[in-house]
């Protein structure tokens, strides 16, 4: 049966993924031992193996994606304990054993490498060929790398020429890893969809480690048209002479080329085979190798999830590996013994997912005390544009001001792109306000009356969401929201002083127009307190006509006192959200309408064509007035009634 | 003896247009030699380490800190300029600098030239930049067309190796032949590239009546990317890595260190061509400043170069040689070719050796943004802006393309060490304090470069001067330099422009002018400061008179029939892209007229 056939199968590609990897941490272990002034030309040429090796690993995935297996690699299995014994297990005679570590760029270390990638021909006995019911499944079958892809290619060319090359290769092309998702070095990734594609990627496999057939050269010139190179086993050959291999020279020969300069002894001494555990709980070796584990166990995960279905996560990997280097390096600078000196390392070991972390964002630490001094931090304050002067004192102030309860989705359309939000009060109604303000400016050279009205949406800004205070409408209208993170966004604000339209457009990016009022308000200085207050907002030049009237009128109603200043002010200053407040410095009585008192509040739309008007009608609907708010500031001098001395 | 042999032809300079013409001629099998002024001997990945090493020793990381300064071949430093008094020329740096305004702009003299440390931005120029004169009143006429230009654009995009999408180069005209792929797909954008487009793309740059929509795009790169399998007919590309370490620098690995020097070699630089010539055969003789031509006086025909070939930068030491061959191929640079012409007094009829120097002055704005945009990672311009390359208001102002920096505010301000070293000093901020404070800061850093056109101007120019010399007893350059009513009026819409983006996308504004720095101008009102881009051109005019030009559209000297001159000199105009596509592109068209002057003597390979 092709599928009892295909499992075993799935076991071999595994099996080839891993052994893949696993000859990775110690070149990766030998290459970072290395320091950036010495060995060159060994960090050169283990660096170009070391590539290598992710190639293979992601060619063997790609054969395994191919017929329909799927790569374990995010598995407590997947990485090996080092030191590991590599058991090489021919059909017939002795196994090849020998010991995998991580140790230090050393003579040591390179025969291990040269074990690994050992070919073919430089082994003392010529074996048999393969039959595939004599190997056992979990050793290494074959007595090389290449023996052992040779064994999975026979296998494969048995399977298609029983079963047909289509069911063999029945994996779904989407799950293969191409040239696309980032790979630079020797060879290039191939994809894998059918027998000739799979033999190229093993024969790329096997021509880089071992070498061309009888040959120490590797296939990439031919192949890809890249410089001339020796294999791995033949590159590190070259380290252990300190020669170059040339033109000419065969397998068994020894390098006869250029000279290298090897310095044995110009390495970071690393401990053997490090485990996170060797170091004391709370040292930092102990701290920087567990955040290694933990993120080469997070690596691994993005390597399964890439070889599984989600090839773009390639790209992730490489930020990760960057990482990885990173801790390496600060590991190796640790001294953990004196004499003789030795220093921490990687340790490459598994972290089970359910251990793991997220990946840690980089963290902030949280300093002691908050500088605030200008330029301390990125929050400086906001310019003032040429002119002004902050802040502004009123030396009179009129004002009456309504509010409107009116469903949220009467005011969203007025705040998107703002940076703002609707703030939703009890009923889950959103709030719309308006205010008339009628004040003095006192200057050097005399004072200024301007007349203007806001027409607002209380909101809360986007980065302050959770900071205000929970509070009920009519909390809010007496005050009771002292985080001030309740504010008004101004939707529209026509004014009868061009300076005041100048200074709140340019300080605070206000929807400022310039118009005209007719009014009736109380004064002590008109017809008593009539507690009727009348404003109309005449339409611009440019659409005249009435934009609206508003009549209010508080006579005989309870007061309840507010103490809502200062109230807050957002806008818009070079670009960005800006708030400001504005403080009433005395208490204001507020009065809460009921619903029979809603003509205590009308508000009568004019004729004129300018937006407010309309926008007016959208905000407002059909919502009758909820509360009104006045303020008439107290007069500070008063000239009293003649007498007669 | 060097002298005793004749080669087809010799070429003055090994860097990317002197490396182009050797390795092609090389190619085609006639016998080279470049000579080169600049110390290294080896194409070696060892080399190429030392030059890492000195620039991570170096504490001034400016364009040229990797490449050691040598009084033999000496170089200029953007650290030189300063502002120049009236009547005393500044002679602090390798150039003299007569003013009014200095000049800003370095480059390397050493095998591999400036490529060394560009950043590799690969524009092509536009159409319309080929006819300024005509279309706007401004600039100079190019005496060969974009369409004419195409098929160079082409190799040099092949030689050179430039990472892009087609589909998103094609702005302003720009037209490609239909399904032509760049060499790799394009460098990915970075993350600030891609919230700066969310912000603003199509927003309107409102400004004189005139309305721009604005849209950040992704930047032609000489950068090793992934090879598009559709190239050249689906023969696909091969990266070229390190030189003398191939499988090194294949892919670019955002070591955010692009200039001054690329540690991979993921970046192109002429090394990489200069090491095929090599391997083509063509001899490369460094340590050998050519410091005259010798020419005939009656057929103006050149005779030999002589060069002096100095033993070490220790010592002015020097034998005098000469080098033979049937053409000349003068490849120094702008400013070195413009030099030695008027050294060996080789005026020509036309009257514009020297003359015509011109750069893209580069105005920079910076701010933080409103949230952490990941600034100091990637290379160091992914994308940039290209709506006022172009449009009819270059009849009244320049162009200029506008680039996104990737690295904060490192250059204008010298950031991430400049914020920290006033963090540390002047604000007593230390350990996790200090840490927070720059995190939070380096984050949100942007910046914009502006790289506004200049025009070809007579008196923007270089000249010697027997008085100044250099250890050799070479001339030094003298330039003269200023910018015109046009440039600075580009210069002011780029400062609107940079507010109106700035507005639109929260950031807050925190350029700040220098008026002590080099640059610094006032101009209507507004504070303006501009650096050099180190875009060095037009000091030996192509163009199709010999009256109004000193190369023939073949590159060749109207003057001097067995001299050619490659490189950014020839620009007739700059335009608004970087030059070094562009004068690549030219450099394969004057190896065509090369070759066929080569075979019209009966030189045969």
């Amino acid at each position: 049966m092709l599928v009892n056939y295909k499992n075993q199968l799935f076991k071999y590609l595994q099996m080839a993924v891993e052994l893949e990897h696993s000859t990775i941490p110690p070149y990766l272990t030998a290459l970072f031992t290395i320091g950036p002034d010495d060995n060159m030309e060994a960090w050169q040429i283990i660096r170009s193996v070391v590539m290598e090796e992710m190639l293979h690993m992601t060619l063997a995935c790609n054969i395994l994606n191919a017929v329909g297996g799927s790569p374990a690699i995010d598995d407590p299995r997947f990485v090996p304990s080092y030191p590991v014994e590599l058991d090489f297990k021919p059909p017939k005679g002795k196994d090849r054993k020998f010991e995998v570590q991580l140790l230090p760029f050393s003579k040591k270390g390179i025969d291990i490498f040269l074990d690994i990638e050992m070919p073919k021909e430089l082994l003392p006995t010529n074996l048999m060929a393969f039959n595939l019911e004599q190997v056992k499944e979990m050793d290494i079958p074959g007595l090389t790398i290449g023996e052992f892809y040779h064994l999975v290619e026979l296998t494969l060319e048995k399977l298609c020429h029983e079963y047909g090359e289509e069911n063999v290769f029945s994996g779904d092309p989407a799950l293969q890893v191409g040239p696309e998702h980032y790979y630079g070095s020797g060879g290039e990734i191939l994809k894998v969809h059918n027998l000739k594609t799979a033999k190229d990627a093993m024969e790329l496999i096997v021509e880089q480690g071992e070498g061309a057939p009888e040959d120490i050269w590797d296939g990439d010139h031919t192949h890809f048209g890249q410089e001339e190179e020796v294999a791995h086993y033949f590159r590190f050959n070259e380290i252990k002479k300190g020669q170059y291999y040339q033109e000419g020279d065969d397998p068994k020969s020894t390098p006869t080329g250029p000279k290298m300069n090897i310095d044995w002894d110009a390495v970071k001494p690393m401990i053997p085979n490090p485990k996170a555990m060797d170091f004391p709980p709370g040292s930092p070796a102990r701290e920087l190798a567990t955040e290694f584990n933990m993120l080469y166990s997070q690596f691994l995960g993005v390597l399964h999830d890439t070889f599984n279905g989600q090839p773009d996560k390639m790209r992730q990997s490489v930020g990760m590996m960057w990482q990885l280097k990173h801790l390496s390096e600060a590991l190796l600078n640790i001294e953990v013994s004196e004499n003789p000196r030795q220093v921490a390392g990687p340790p490459f070991e598994y972290v089970h997912k359910s251990l793991r972390k997220e990946q840690k964002q980089p963290t902030v630490a949280i300093p002691k005390a908050y500088s605030v001094k200008p330029g301390a931090g990125p929050n400086p304050l906001p310019t003032i544009p040429e002119g002004f002067k902050l802040p502004f004192f009123y030396s009179s102030l009129y004002n009456v001001a309504v509010f409107y309860e009116v469903p949220v989705e009467q005011v969203q359309p007025y705040l998107e792109g703002t940076g703002l939000r609707p703030a939703i009060f009890e009923e889950g109604q959103a709030v719309v306000t308006y205010n008339f303000q009628h004040y003095t400016g006192q200057f050097g050279a005399g004072s200024s009356i301007t007349q203007e009205v806001e027409l607002n949406i209380l909101s809360i800004p986007e980065s302050l969401y959770g900071h205000s205070a929970e509070v009920s409408f009519r909390q809010f209208v007496l005050g009771d929201d002292q985080t001030k993170v309740i504010g008004n966004h101004r939707v529209w604000v026509p004014c009868d002083s061009p300076l005041a339209i100048k200074a709140g457009k340019e300080l605070f990016g206000e929807p400022k127009f310039l118009t005209s009022f007719e009014v009736d308000m109380p004064s002590l200085n008109g017809e008593g307190d009539t507690g009727k207050w009348n404003f109309t907002i005449k339409g611009p030049d440019d659409a005249p006509g009435d934009i609206c009237t508003v009549k209010v009128d508080i006579s005989n109603l309870e007061p309840e006192t507010s103490y809502m200043s200062p109230i807050t002010e957002y806008g818009k200053h070079q670009g960005k959200l800006i708030g400001c407040r504005w403080n009433i410095l005395q208490p204001m009585p507020a009065f809460f309408l009921r619903k029979n008192q809603s003509d205590r509040a009308t508000l009568t739309l004019g004729n004129s064509k300018h937006p407010m008007r309309m926008d007016l009608e959208k905000l407002l609907g059909d919502a009758p007035p909820a509360a009104v708010r006045v303020y008439a500031s107290a007069p500070v001098a008063t000239q009293g009634r003649a007498y007669f001395p | 003896m060097a002298s005793s042999i004749k080669y087809d032809v010799a070429i003055v300079g090994a860097g990317i247009s002197g490396s182009i013409v050797a390795k092609e001629l090389a190619k085609q099998g006639y016998s080279v030699l470049v000579l080169e002024a600049g110390t290294a001997k080896e194409l070696s990945y060892g080399k190429y380490r030392d030059y890492l090493h000195h620039y991570y020793k170096n504490l001034i990381k400016i364009p040229n800190s990797p490449y050691p300064n040598n009084p033999n071949a000496p170089q200029p430093l953007v650290t030189d300029a300063a502002p120049i008094a009236p009547d005393k020329p500044d002679t602090t740096g390798y150039f003299v600098q007569k003013g009014p305004t200095p000049f800003q702009s370095s480059y390397t003299r050493s095998q591999g030239g400036t490529t060394l440390h560009w950043l590799g931005t690969c524009l092509r120029m536009l159409p319309t930049d080929f006819k300024e004169k005509t279309l706007y009143g401004h600039g100079r006429d190019w005496p060969v067309s974009y369409r004419e230009m195409m098929p160079y654009y082409r190799m040099a995009e092949g030689e050179i190796g430039v990472s892009a999408d087609v589909e998103e180069q094609q702005f302003h005209g720009l037209q490609f032949e239909p399904g032509y792929v760049y060499p790799m797909r394009k460098i990915p954008q970075s993350y600030l590239d891609q919230k700066f487009g969310s912000w603003i793309n199509g927003m309107e740059f409102k400004y004189e009546g005139e309305r721009h929509k604005v849209n950040v795009v992704s930047t032609p790169q000489g950068r090793n990317s992934t090879p598009n399998p559709k190239y050249n007919n689906g023969e696909g590309y091969q990266p070229r890595g390190a030189v003398g370490a191939d499988d090194l620098g294949q892919r670019c690995e955002g070591n955010s260190a692009c200039v001054p020097i690329c540690p991979v070699q993921a970046k192109y630089n002429a090394l990489k061509t200069l090491k095929n010539a090599v391997d083509h055969g063509v001899e490369v003789r460094s340590q050998c400043v050519v410091s005259s031509i010798d020419w005939d006086r009656s057929s103006g025909k050149v005779n030999h170069l002589s060069y002096k070939r100095y033993k070490s930068t220790d010592s002015a030491e020097y034998v005098e040689e000469t080098a033979t061959a049937s053409l000349y191929v003068l490849a120094a640079h702008a400013v070195e070719n413009a030099k030695l012409m008027l050294a060996s007094d080789m005026e020509s009829t036309s009257k514009l050796v020297g003359k015509n120097l011109m750069d893209h002055p580069v105005l920079l704005t910076w701010a933080l943004a409103p949230e952490a945009i990941g600034a100091f990672r990637g290379p160091g311009s992914t994308s940039g802006i290209p709506s006022l390359r172009d449009g009819a208001f270059r009849a009244n102002r320049s162009g200029f393309r506008m680039e996104i920096g990737n690295w904060g505010w490192n250059w204008p301000t010298g950031a991430p060490y400049a914020q920290l070293a006033t963090a540390v000093s002047s604000d007593k901020l230390f350990g996790k304090e200090l840490r927070h404070h720059m995190f939070t800061l380096v984050q949100k850093m942007h910046r914009f470069g502006f790289l506004i056109e200049q025009e070809p101007q007579e008196s923007n120019c270089v000249t010697i001067d027997p008085k100044y010399k250099d250890k050799l007893g070479n001339f030094r350059p003298v330039i003269q330099y200023d910018l015109n009513d046009y440039e600075k009026d580009g210069m002011l819409a780029a400062r609107e422009l940079s507010r109106q983006i700035y507005q639109k996308s929260g950031c807050t504004d925190y350029t700040e002018y220098d008026s002590s720095r080099p640059g610094f101008l006032k101009w209507k009102g507004e504070q303006l400061w501009w650096q050099g881009a180190g875009h060095l051109a037009g000091t030996h005019v192509m163009g199709d008179s010999k009256d109004s030009s000193v190369v023939s559209p073949d590159q060749r000297c109207w003057d001097y029939p067995n001299l050619f001159l490659v490189g950014c000199g020839n620009m007739p105009t700059v335009g608004t892209s970087n030059p070094t596509l562009t004068m690549t592109a030219l450099t394969f068209k004057a190896v065509e007229s090369i070759s066929r002057e080569l075979k019209s003597l009966s030189i045969t390979a």
